[in-house]
């Protein structure tokens, strides 16, 4: 049994060439049907998000399922063969393990670490599951490639920390401020910048949120939306006394609020901190603002440092999400091996007793004048021969140390004991 | 026997400030909840040995220098102990117990043997007076050690630097000044209860209730430090990284009166002979 994963990602081609291969569910299910009659594949499982296209297969011969499988992918679509090879990356066994395990990790993504893959991958799961394309072996590759991704998650920072500057601004508001549910949240402006920030805060509590633009049409629109409190352009000053964090992001060209402004605002708020964001270009906050007590003011290139050096953690945590990707692959080539071996070694086994048993009733029939004591003797040696004799090649069969090495020994073990004719269907799909 | 347990405490501590500065370096949580536990087992061992001395003295032990440090530490330990839920902070003990470890190895080189504080002295005064002082001082320690998290937190988001092993896992800077708060705000008083019951001990003892001794003196500037930092919080919204350093000259102050005194200035507090071992 191998593992094939054969596709394309953002990485090796680019998006006009990966749109040729968007499927809607339907043609999905044709595909895996397609995938499935061909004799040598026996489970799949088809990855299509818009980053990339993915088979995952469980084959019985590499040569001739990938050749069938490319031919699937490539059906009805004009593509030029030259541009589809350079896009195409195909990766066998521990290559294919360790490739699924890092896209369920996000290991893979253009944003690492992001969450959605994760569930995107467990989609293509379910759908293939549907079409009953999964069987016992992608199952359990599934369902690790699953446990494998939150330990990466969990064990290491690589989902942590924003990478975006709306999050960004929450996350730092959050080492400011204790409790996020009471704070008054003022936004200046009513731009898309403005509504993303909105969702972020609205998300992660902030419940009390006043909105004011130059258009009032506008903040009373937003306002609607996301249940806040429209404030007029010519009034917000008088709001700065109640908000806790201020985000601006105006077409403003001078500063909307100066260093006087906060100050007398601060007076008034008797030195209640303030967070401020000022995401505008030209900026709309004086930078000098900063300077006062209790007041710490974000432009958009501060908060863009902070999601670069969050990137930045993001990559260097890579290695310890590869060392638990690897010890994972391991873990789950011993399960196959095992899985793989277990026919061999029965066979194996049921080879020796069927002929102890034959050479034992021979032997019996001859021998007349012996009681059951001594028969139950002699049974009980050929039984002892037979498994002492087997005892080294199975727990050698069993040894997992390299993937290759048991996979030699295990063809050796079915040659050398002649179990290579009537197994061939053992192994199938369940 | 007494000398065996108070070493094995300072081993205790000396451990636990090992821990932790591990913790800064390898930066595994299992480093952070080891310091933590280790510093509930030092207080309880501490507590016995505090017990012991008290049976063997046959009162309130904290009349030598050796005495009364030790007693500090253990007021430091018992006051994070309490406030640790309310902190919401785990990084505390990195301060907490390299302090005490300084404490317990300063008073490890002065005496140790029993000295006797004349009889004029004895009286349930010096058991409510050196209660009330300990803790309002272990309380002020840990309000100090709270305010250098947040002088380092502030100053990083000020900067916009990376966010620093010192400060993950550390409450918003919300907390820390809301903690901060509450910490002078349960020290004060104590610390004015303090004064007021050892003003009476000095009345019944000496026929005076103020004698400008410079420990009384310099305990009254203390007083005044955090009375000036609760006024200024309360009325003004002194609040943040004022009142954090506030909170650090507040610390010096304590351990001024505490050790400065009885280094720089005579004092009529038996305890400020500094007679070494």
């Amino acid at each position: 049994m191998k593992i094939i994963i054969m596709g394309m990602n953002h990485k090796t081609a680019p998006v006009e060439v990966r749109e040729h291969f968007s499927i809607t569910d339907e043609l999905l299910g044709q595909k895996l049907t397609t995938l499935l009659s061909n004799p040598f594949i026996k489970e799949a499982a088809i990855l299509a998000t818009c980053n990339r296209v993915e088979y995952i297969l469980s084959v019985d011969h590499i040569h001739r399922a990938t050749r069938w499988a490319k031919k699937i992918l490539a059906e009805d679509i004009s593509i030029d063969p030259d541009t589809l090879e350079r896009s195409l990356y195909i990766y066998f066994d521990k290559e294919a393990v360790r490739h699924l395990f890092r896209v369920s990790s996000s290991l893979d993504s253009m944003i690492i670490g992001e969450p959605q893959i994760l569930g995107q991958v467990k989609d293509a799961y379910r759908k293939s599951s549907q079409y009953k394309a999964c069987g016992n072996i992608l199952n359990k590759l599934f369902h690790q490639a699953f446990r494998v991704a939150k330990k990466v998650r969990t064990d290491t920072e690589i989902a942590k920390n924003a990478v975006s500057v709306s999050y960004a601004a929450v996350e730092l508001a959050k080492r400011i401020f204790d409790i996020l549910e009471e704070k008054c949240l003022m936004l200046i402006g009513a731009g898309e910048m403005i509504e993303l920030a909105l969702r972020h805060f609205k998300q992660h509590g902030v419940r009390k949120i006043y909105i004011t633009n130059r258009t009032y049409s506008r903040a009373i629109e937003l306002s609607q939306m996301y249940n806040a409190q429209p404030i007029p352009f010519e009034k917000f000053q008088k709001m700065l006394l109640k908000s806790d964090i201020i985000l601006s992001c105006t077409a403003s060209q001078n500063y909307i609020l100066e260093y006087d402004d906060i100050k007398n605002a601060m007076k008034l708020r008797k030195n209640k901190t303030m967070f401020l964001i000022d995401i505008a270009v030209p900026r709309d906050i004086d930078p000098k603002v900063n300077n006062i007590d209790n007041v710490y003011l974000y432009d958009i290139d501060d908060l863009q440092d902070v999601v670069d050096r969050n990137i930045e953690i993001r990559m260097s945590e890579m290695e310890k999400a590869e060392a638990i990707i690897e010890r994972e692959v391991n873990q789950f080539f011993s399960w196959l091996n095992i899985l793989n071996i277990t026919p061999t070694i029965k066979a194996l086994q049921q080879k020796a007793e069927n002929i102890r048993m034959i050479e034992l009733d021979k032997t019996l029939s001859k021998l007349k004048n012996i009681n059951e004591k001594e028969k139950r003797s002699i049974d009980l040696m050929t039984k002892a021969i037979v498994k002492k004799l087997l005892h080294d090649p199975i727990s050698e069969l069993k040894r997992e140390s390299s993937h290759e090495y048991t996979v030699n020994i295990h063809e050796a073990t079915k040659k050398l004991f002649g179990l290579n004719k009537d197994d061939d269907s053992e192994v199938g799909r369940s | 026997m007494y000398s065996f347990f108070f070493y094995l405490i300072l081993l205790f501590y000396i451990s636990t400030t090992c821990i932790y500065f591990f913790y800064l370096i390898k930066m595994n949580y299992i480093l952070l909840k080891l310091g933590k536990k280790l510093l509930i087992v030092s207080f309880i061992l501490h507590t016995f040995v505090i017990i012991s001395r008290l049976f063997e003295v046959g009162y309130f032990p904290i009349t030598s220098q050796h005495e009364s440090i030790s007693f500090l530490a253990w007021s430091i330990l018992f006051i994070y102990i309490v406030l640790d839920r309310k902190s919401k902070h785990n990084h505390l003990g990195i301060i907490i117990s390299p302090l005490l470890m300084i404490l317990m190895s300063i008073a490890s080189v002065l005496l140790k043997d029993i000295t006797h504080i004349p009889p004029i002295l004895k009286s349930q005064w010096l058991l409510v007076h050196g209660i009330f002082s300990f803790l309002a001082e272990g309380i002020f320690t840990i309000a100090f050690a709270t305010s250098v998290f947040y002088l380092f937190q502030e100053r990083s988001l000020k900067m916009k630097k990376r966010i620093t092993l010192f400060q993950r896992g550390s409450p918003s800077l919300e907390a820390l000044d809301e903690f901060i708060f509450l910490c002078i705000r349960l020290g004060f008083p104590l610390m004015t209860a303090g004064i007021i019951t050892g003003s009476i001990w000095a009345n019944t003892a000496w026929n005076s209730y103020w004698s400008w001794d410079p420990k009384e003196t310099w305990s009254l500037i203390t007083w005044i430090i955090y009375a000036a930092l609760l006024h200024q919080r309360i009325n003004m919204g002194w609040r943040g990284k004022k009142a954090a350093w506030m909170a650090v000259v507040g610390f010096i102050s304590v351990l001024f009166t505490f050790f400065g005194v009885n280094l720089v200035l005579p004092s009529l507090h038996s305890y400020s002979s500094l007679s070494l071992r």
